[in-house]
């Protein structure tokens, strides 16, 4: 069904194409949320990667890789996004917090607090890097194929994200026990 | 808290956490924005040409191919070498399919669809002669750039190829991508080379020796770093993309950019003392890139260059 949507969206059927995404939309949606951690910022990346998936949809020649050029595209505006938000905020020294409102039931507040910062700290890729591999369950060859980098590379990057996101935590965890002692 | 195992612990379940259904209206605003899109036709994907030329460039571009497809038989065109030295033209199917056929990027003189055999270049500077299998289309024949590729988007998947002389490297020095030669860049086999590996938008593999037709060269692939941000908008106004090349024409022509979603593979051979690229244009995301590229390699392995130019 899904090989006849794509064909008829690879020759301009658009509502082929909408039906095609609306069964996507959400896991799509939920990873550009937590690549970027703001809900309109990943509505709007996701929208951004839905239009440039249609316009170069004609260029897909491997319909079983449809969704795998999907969530390549989406993960490739977020980190473009990230990379400009990050620009607009390099000075400020509390970055907001846009998480859930809903009071988290795995974690502690604490915990997902300082998780949000230090998540917040990291590259935009060591972002992605991480989301790839914790949410949507990526091995590293898979998160290889989405950024279009060797295996080895993305094992490396994957180490060096979880390092960067210990390293900020670390950071984070410093201050607030420094600031507790002298307070 | 930071132990290995523990923070994989706490990622999985902090990313289990948080929104996971999109707002209908977002798919709704979606379709309105794909109505007002179209999409593109599947060979300008791979690099752009031309796009962001003025449009008195673009003009003088295509009048300089008509006036070189009217004048066949003798003359040269922007330094190249004489077409009485050039092997026979196209068959007679080819020629005509080429009537009815729209070239790629606003160009003239690509023969279109390819019968099965023995084709030639007409305008490419450098001439060739090759051979393909059914399925093939010449979607570009101009003195700077030979390009083929295989027909219909439902085909399988095979990079399309281009080849590519009069190469300058370009200079990325705006979102808008003018083609503006890089100074103190050669164009020699080595140069390029070295400018894709220490290029900082570039993941590149180990150069190889390579050869075409007894002629010499290296061959290097490469993908768009995803760190890499800047944007090229007659490519892409969302995704970041690098500019490579442009050509030394007076003004340049040519300006080849590479999207994010591209894995290239430049072969890069010195031709009786002029630098050629033959390009295989595929997707980063293919599974086994070997695989796609054999087919457009074997097209490519039967190309015998010719005297001229």
């Amino acid at each position: 069904m899904d090989r006849e949507l794509l064909a008829a969206a690879q020759h301009g059927d658009e509502a082929a194409f909408v039906d095609l995404i609306r069964g996507r939309s959400n896991r799509l949606f939920a990873t550009a949320y937590r690549i970027l951690r703001d809900i309109d910022g990943a509505e709007d990346a996701l929208q951004d990667a839905l239009v440039i998936a249609w316009r170069d949809l004609r260029g897909l020649r491997d319909p079983d890789r449809f969704d795998a050029w999907l969530t390549r595209l989406l993960v490739h505006v977020c980190i473009a996004e990230a990379t400009r938000e990050r620009r607009r905020t390099a000075n400020l020294r509390v970055l907001p917090i846009d998480g859930p409102a809903a009071p988290d039931e795995l974690l502690p507040i604490a915990d997902r607090d300082l998780l949000e910062r230090g998540f917040r700290r990291l590259t935009p890729e060591q972002r992605a890097i991480l989301v790839l591999h914790h949410f949507l369950g990526y091995a590293p060859s898979e998160i290889a194929e989405t950024l279009g980098i060797p295996p080895g590379t993305a094992r490396s990057r994957l180490f060096h994200a979880h390092r960067a996101m210990r390293a900020a935590l670390d950071a984070d965890t410093r201050v607030v026990l420094e600031g507790g002692r002298s307070a | 808290m930071t132990h290995e195992r523990d923070l994989e612990r706490l990622l999985d379940s902090w990313f289990a956490d948080g929104p996971l259904v999109v707002a209908d209206r977002v798919i709704d605003d979606t379709a309105a924005r794909i109505a007002r899109q179209g999409q593109r036709p599947a060979w300008r994907l791979r690099s752009w040409r031309f796009s962001s030329m003025p449009s008195q460039l673009r003009l003088a571009v295509v009048v300089g191919a008509l006036l070189v497809a009217a004048l066949a038989g003798g003359v040269f065109f922007l330094g190249g070498g004489s077409r009485s030295s050039r092997a026979p033209s196209a068959p007679p199917s080819a020629a005509a399919s080429a009537a009815a056929f729209d070239c790629a990027a606003e160009t003239t003189g690509c023969a279109g669809p390819l019968a099965a055999g023995s084709h030639a270049t007409a305008n490419f500077a450098q001439p060739f002669e090759f051979r393909v299998p059914g399925g093939w289309t010449n979607i570009r024949d101009i003195p700077r750039t030979y390009g083929l590729e295989v027909s219909g988007v439902t085909a399988g998947p095979a990079p399309p190829i281009q080849i590519m002389t009069m190469i300058a490297v370009a200079d990325q020095r705006s979102r808008q991508c003018e083609p503006v030669a890089k100074s103190g860049v050669g164009s020699s086999v080595d140069a390029i080379i070295a400018y894709v590996q220490g290029h900082p938008g570039l993941v590149s593999s180990a150069p190889v020796a390579a050869s075409l037709d007894g002629y010499t060269g290296r061959q290097i692939d490469f993908t768009v770093d995803p760190t890499w941000d800047q944007i090229c908008e007659p490519v892409d106004a969302f995704r970041p993309a690098v500019l490579m090349l442009t050509d030394t024409g007076t003004p340049p022509g040519r300006a080849i950019a590479y999207a994010s979603d591209a894995r290239v593979r430049w072969v890069v051979l010195d031709v009786n003392g002029k630098t050629l690229i033959v390009e295989y244009a595929g997707d980063a995301f293919w599974a086994d890139f070997e695989a796609n590229v054999a087919p457009a390699k074997q097209v490519v392995d039967t190309i015998h260059f010719l005297p001229g130019s």
